[in-house]
């Protein structure tokens, strides 16, 4: 076996299309450096005035009445990988909007910049090279493998020799699995280190950590392409009609199911406005029934005189509706959150995609890391929430109606007190978990195209003969 | 003598499993692929009609001119269906406003789609054209020549007297009918699906550039074929001819396509969005800064000329004093408004430039890919194209205009019905304000809860009353034309158009001096 190995070795570091490959290859990873180093330069600068403009905010509140009426930005931090693996980042919401104050919530908005217009392409990032060019560059090497010799007559001589068929499709599998992941390995590399020069990465375990993940994920979807490849060489035994197949397999696999998604997600789920209207009803109800049964905040002096009854009356109704106007408006997401979740499980049909869920729930991108930072919103709003709460209560001139602006402590409130938002990457556990299912996938399919070659070797007619086609 | 050699062409590329695997395939998947598109159509065209419904019953509900804010709706396209391009099937939608210049076609997708779903791409006949009948085309091209010599066929094929241009012609004309033919049968396969839809409806127009999408398409395989012939043609061996042709496919298609968009962003000096949204607040904040001050230089009536039932933007039985001020607040604010809305939009559009002139650079430049270049070129056709876009924002921003003028005509700003409909001579809720005090005013008062009962019935008699809805019959109907011509779209392709065929005819004269020197051995 490791003779064939070696033989298919330098027969691949010869020729023309394996060379080619390997341009084809290096050059896409050094545009992706070009384009990342510029691209990260971008980001720091704009997050940098997002977040001013964020803590000027902060910085405006003059008192804990104030802070309760205040809208806090916060920032869903990148996770450093996105040249790896852009998983919509470009895309997803990158802020919410926190306010303490009851009977109001969460709102998610896109402030980073993004191109609308650009919406058809996706992004020059490691994976997209992976899905498309190195599965691309499998069936190049692969498609005649068996074909080819049969065609030129080598194979019989080869099958002269008493070595086991599986030990023989083994070799040159291992062989071109070789040359590809080093391929692979050197371009990525060489991107990486266009982004090191730059300082706009650094070189410490946990980016290495992301670095095998991702050439893991990226050997094994290069094993299930090359064995699929091979198996289909066997069969088709005419290499033309090999490389057809696989083309229009390839075709079908990585263009036509991942951009299939977004029609089935938005054919079988549609989003209902009606959620909107739920919220927007239910908060003008509220508040015309308490104007009804005068319970609106009124003027201070006037409140003062009946021990600011209407007011509780009208904080403790705000409060109730808080939780449901808060499960609505997560609702709300969670709807968007599962049209995207449909779309991902259509994607999943695809090869390409397992492969590209799992390096994204290995990294902690994706959509679990927006799941995450809207889990971070709630807590820190209850933080925000309970840090004002304590500081009125130690204001003995203040009513203590929590959350009404004017019924709140009037004392001059130091900006630096008040909490910031720290957002913390997606924990290892539920990385695992979300990654359960692709990498799964991506370990059976490889599997089944283990098999499906090795079937393909024992069951054919190897001897050669007269030629298909 | 030369259609026996295309029949013997087309014959051996029709008998090749090659040709029947694409064939299957390309059928399967461009059939599939207009399905969904024509699904996603109807499912537009229910929006579509859903978001006209709800704009005609506000313009027969409305009452004052504050709450009339019209929305241009633009159709769904029925074209889009085979090419999606920037614009997709949805309907456009325009809102005009007074203080802005609408959301606009320029922002059409952030309204629709959630965040999560614009990540995914969408789609269409054109990509699996693109993909697919492209690669076909390089299949049965790339050993055209060079395989027949490797075989030696081309060695008895030149024996014959004939001459060697009808042998090269002949390969050209017999390759591209062969590609013709899966192309055809899936066009019409699709064609029909869509037509299956009783929610489409081509109108003529749509059936010319129909037309036009065929021929362009028919065009783009044959200079794919032409252009593999005469790699063919060129190239040592089979081997390195199907290297170079599946390395100019993969460059040429998938790399460009990714590598073009990502690199065009960085091409330009992109103003921060937050740079837009700062901007925006300072406006605003100005603006309240000097409504304040107005309001300090000519105070409001006190509280009890205000009670009324306020709902809905809309204010009712107020004391006509307090409608008077407001006459004049409104005199004085509308013309800041206006000023407001020129400077959000240039703050917008100074966001919005560079983008966009990242996006156009995609569209010119993709004339160097063949692939690319089929794309954009269709979507022209389709009208599916950012400059598409534009052309119906820039329709929508005359028809902006329209509508001001006509309400200045109508003095809908500086009469109170932009924001009361109260006849005149409307009992207020409160007649003798300056006779009230602050206790008779708080809302668990006697006299209080007995006028809000009061309110609250005429209330209810005021909703019933179809004489207070606005008349708005002789209100400017959008009739802009947003779509550009025939002649237009096929004036923006002429780049394209003349890459294409200069691309081809080289092709095609190179392949035969090549061959009329060719060595057969």
């Amino acid at each position: 076996m490791w003779t064939i190995f070696n033989l298919q070795l330098h027969d691949n570091l010869r020729s023309l299309r394996f060379q080619v490959s390997l341009v084809v290859l290096l050059l896409f990873f050094v545009g992706n450096g070009i384009i990342y180093s510029m691209k990260i330069e971008r980001l720091v600068s704009e997050d940098a005035m997002i977040e001013q403009t964020m803590e000027r905010r902060i910085e405006d509140v003059s008192s804990v009445g104030a802070a309760a009426e205040t809208w806090v930005q916060i920032l869903n931090q990148e996770t450093g990988t996105e040249f790896i693996s852009e998983a919509g980042f470009n895309w997803f919401p990158s802020v919410l909007w926190v306010n303490p104050e009851y009977g109001t919530n969460l709102g998610y908005q896109t402030l980073r910049t993004t191109n609308n217009w650009m919406r058809r392409f996706e992004v020059l990032d490691w994976t997209l090279i992976v899905r498309y060019v190195l599965s691309f560059l499998c069936i190049v090497l692969a498609y005649n493998a068996v074909s080819g010799e049969l065609e030129r007559g080598t194979l019989r001589l080869v099958m002269a020799n008493p070595v086991p068929r599986a030990a023989f499709m083994l070799g040159k599998f291992l062989a071109h699995l070789a040359t590809l992941v080093v391929s692979v390995a050197l371009g990525s590399l060489i991107s990486l280190a266009i982004l090191a020069l730059g300082g706009l990465v650094s070189l410490d375990a946990a980016l290495w950590l992301s670095y095998m993940t991702f050439l893991l994920s990226a050997t094994l979807f290069a094993a299930l392409f090359l064995l699929l490849s091979m198996g289909v060489s066997v069969l088709a035994r005419n290499s033309a009609t090999s490389l057809v197949f696989l083309v229009t397999i390839w075709t079908l696999l990585i263009v036509v199911i991942p951009q299939a998604s977004y029609l089935v997600a938005t054919q079988t789920m549609q989003l209902d406005d009606s959620r909107w209207d739920e919220m927007n009803e239910l908060q003008s109800a509220t508040w015309e029934s308490l104007q009804r049964e005068g319970s609106v905040p009124r003027a201070m002096e006037i409140a003062a005189a009946d021990g600011y009854a209407a007011e509780r009356r009208f904080a403790r109704r705000m409060r109730e509706i808080d939780g449901q106007v808060n499960r609505l408006r997560d609702q709300i997401e969670e709807d968007r959150w599962e049209q995207f979740r449909v779309a991902r499980r259509v994607n999943l049909l695809s090869p390409g995609y397992a492969f590209q869920y799992s390096v994204e729930a290995l990294l902690g991108s994706g959509l679990q890391w927006m799941e995450n930072f809207g889990r971070q919103g709630h807590r820190y709003r209850e933080h925000l929430q309970k840090f004002l709460r304590a500081r009125d209560e130690s204001d003995p001139t203040s009513p203590h109606i929590p959350f009404l602006q004017d019924f709140m402590s009037q004392e001059e409130l130091d900006p630096s007190l008040i909490p910031r938002f720290q957002s913390t990457p997606v924990p290892l556990e539920q990385r695992l978990e979300t990654g359960l299912v692709p990498i799964t996938s991506l370990l059976v399919e490889t599997i089944l195209a283990l098999f499906f070659a090795l079937w393909a070797f024992h069951r054919a007619e190897l001897s050669g003969g007269e030629q298909v086609g | 003598m030369i259609w026996s050699l295309v029949r013997k062409e087309l014959l051996t590329n029709l008998l090749t499993y090659r040709l029947s695997i694409a064939l299957v395939f390309t059928i399967v998947l461009s059939a599939l692929t207009t399905v969904i598109g024509s699904l996603d159509y109807s499912r537009n065209v229910a929006s579509y009609e859903d978001e006209l419904r709800n704009q005609r019953e506000l313009i027969e509900q409305v009452t004052i001119y504050e709450r009339l804010s019209p929305t241009i709706i633009l159709p769904p396209q029925p074209l889009a269906i085979f090419a999606r391009g920037v614009v997709g099937v949805a309907p456009l939608s325009y809102d005009i406003r007074i203080d802005d210049y609408g959301r606009g076609p320029e922002q059409l997708f952030s309204n629709r789609d959630s965040g999560y779903m614009k990540a995914l791409i969408q789609i269409d006949f054109i990509t699996v054209v693109t993909v697919l009948l492209s690669f076909l085309a390089i299949v049965l091209g790339f050993d055209g020549i060079c395989g027949e010599r490797e075989r030696g066929t081309l060695k008895q094929l030149l024996t014959n007297p004939i001459p060697r241009a009808y042998v090269v012609l002949a390969k050209l004309i017999g390759g591209i009918i062969s590609l013709w033919i899966p192309f055809t049968l899936a066009f019409v396969l699709c064609l029909l699906i869509a037509l299956a839809n009783v929610n489409v409806v081509f109108s003529g127009d749509d059936w010319l550039r129909l037309g036009l999408l065929y021929l362009l398409t028919c065009l783009f395989l044959a200079q794919i074929f032409s252009l593999s012939l005469a790699v063919s043609a060129f190239a040592r061996d089979t081997d390195t001819a199907l290297i170079i042709c599946l390395f100019a496919w993969l460059v040429g298609g998938v790399g460009y396509i990714s590598a073009l968009p990502s690199f065009s962003r960085y091409g330009h000096d992109e103003i921060p969005h937050q740079h837009y949204v700062d901007q925006n607040d300072e406006i605003w904040r100005e603006w309240r800064q000097q409504v304040s001050h107005w309001e300090e230089q000519n105070p409001p009536p006190a509280d009890a000329y205000w009670e009324g039932i306020n709902r809905d933007g809309r204010r009712r039985f107020n004391h006509p004093t307090a409608y008077r001020w407001l006459e004049r607040h409104q005199a004085n604010a509308m013309g800041m408004r206006a000023d407001n809305a020129d400077r959000r939009y240039q703050a917008r559009y100074g966001t919005w430039d560079p983008l966009a002139q990242e996006a156009y650079v995609v569209d010119r430049w993709s004339a160097l890919s063949p692939f690319t270049n089929y794309q954009v070129l269709a979507y022209r056709l389709a009208r599916t194209t950012l400059d598409d876009l534009f052309y119906a924002g820039r329709a929508g921003q005359d028809y902006r205009d329209t509508y001001i003028q006509y309400l200045r005509g109508k003095n809908a700003f500086g009469s109170q019905r932009w924001f009361t409909d109260d006849p005149p001579g409307q009992e207020p809720m409160i007649p003798q304000p300056e006779s009230i005090t602050t206790d008779m005013l708080r809302s668990d008062a006697p006299y209080m809860m007995e006028r809000m009962a009061w309110a609250e019935e005429q209330q209810r008699l005021a909703n019933d009353d179809a004489g207070r809805r606005l008349d708005l019959s002789d209100m400017p109907k959008f009739g802009g034309r947003w779509q550009r011509s025939l002649g237009d779209s096929v004036g923006t392709m002429t780049i394209g158009l003349a890459v294409l065929l200069l691309s081809f005819g080289a092709a095609v004269l190179l392949t035969v001096a090549r061959f009329l020197r060719y060595d057969p051995q």
